[in-house]
């Protein structure tokens, strides 16, 4: 005798109950004013330089926190706590962040109460594009000294972001980069993308990241979307 | 390589529907995974091979030695907000082929989808 079989169709995203469980956690975040913000970029593009940078144009004006992911050391996390709460999160191998990772660093720095908490993810840009934090921005972040051919090349990463900081302008002399061809081929694969170029280091265009960023926080406390779009 | 954290995922989600499916035909009848279908795009960051050996490591000790992974590739399909034609290509294209507009809305191709699960009630004697 046969046993009986039956097929159970789901249709569903792998990743989808994680998602909803970010978005409570985001909503959550969004009852208490906080923007939160997922960095994502290759290693060395500056996404704590970008962090560092920020903290020191908005001194004592705006509150934030910052939850570093990373592999190995506290490195970033050291250069960060001058400026601000640091929580590190120490991956231990992993490729990228998840939620619960989110959740915890802000729950080990004491739930603060700020205007911005940034997350900056783990340096790789395929696995973090795949995993929503619970932000409502996700910021791409790409260096001049990386070739400007990253949005093609990495096209899942540039879609669902909502910002690209093109850092490193300072190098433009001395690099094969065009920010043209950058910003052409990334609105290509998201054309609602704010392209920001920004020099970390010396502190050129931070002026308007981070009124980029104050008005996603005034459209977040008006009730405004301002939400990350995964399937636009 | 976060394939291993999606099969985690994608174990969770199977015993979750295993588990509601017994609830639901509360015969007593044991039912073993046979089969779990999965479909990956070409923006799923699905690497099918890195996923079939995350899944062989893992989901044996979790559904059972006889669940098996199919996974089906499809294409990237989008829908043009402009002229409502919806588009599938083997690669990720961003673009309406039809009209030249630039927003258009992901059908398929950017996520793992879990399909099916296949179950198998164990005969009676």
């Amino acid at each position: 005798m046969n046993a009986r079989r039956e097929i159970v169709t789901v249709r569903r995203d792998v990743l989808a109950t994680a998602r909803q469980q970010a978005r409570e956690f985001r909503d959550s975040m969004t009852r208490q004013g906080t923007l939160v913000v997922n960095l994502i970029s290759s290693p060395g593009a500056g996404k704590t330089s970008l962090i560092e940078a920020t903290a020191r144009h908005w001194g004592d004006e705006h509150s934030l926190a910052v939850l570093v992911g990373d592999i190995a050391t506290d490195r970033d996390a050291a250069r960060l706590r001058p400026w601000a709460p640091v929580a590190q999160l120490t991956t231990g191998g992993a490729c990228h962040l998840e939620w619960p990772l989110v959740e915890a660093g802000w729950h080990a720095l004491g739930r603060p109460e700020v205007e911005f908490l940034f997350v900056e993810n783990v340096g790789n840009l395929v696995c973090p594009a795949s995993h929503e934090l619970g932000e409502h921005l996700r910021a791409i972040v790409l260096s001049t000294t990386e070739g400007d051919d990253k949005p093609a090349k990495y096209p899942k990463a540039f879609r669902t972001s909502q910002a690209l900081v093109i850092n490193k302008t300072d190098l433009l002399a001395h690099v094969p980069f065009s920010v043209e061809a950058a910003r052409a081929d990334a609105l290509a694969i998201q054309p609602d993308l704010t392209v920001l170029p920004v020099s970390a280091w010396r502190g050129l265009g931070i002026d308007a990241w981070c009124d980029y960023l104050t008005a996603g926080r005034r459209r977040l406390l008006e009730g405004r979307t301002c939400a990350a779009t995964w399937r636009p | 390589m976060h394939e291993r954290s999606l099969v985690l995922a994608l174990v969770r989600d199977v015993e979750r529907i295993v588990a509601r499916r017994r609830e639901e035909v509360d015969d007593g009848a044991l039912r073993r995974v046979v089969e779990v279908r999965v479909q990956a795009g070409p923006l799923a960051g699905v690497e099918p091979m890195l996923l079939a050996s995350a899944f062989a490591e893992t989901a044996p000790s979790v559904l059972g030695p006889d669940a098996r992974l199919v996974i089906e590739q499809v294409d990237f399909a989008v829908h043009c907000d402009a002229c409502a034609t919806t588009t599938a290509t083997p690669e990720p294209r961003f673009s309406c082929p039809a009209c030249g507009e630039r927003r258009v809305s992901i059908l398929q191709g950017d996520a793992l989808v879990l399909e099916s699960v296949l179950l198998e009630e164990a005969s009676t004697p």
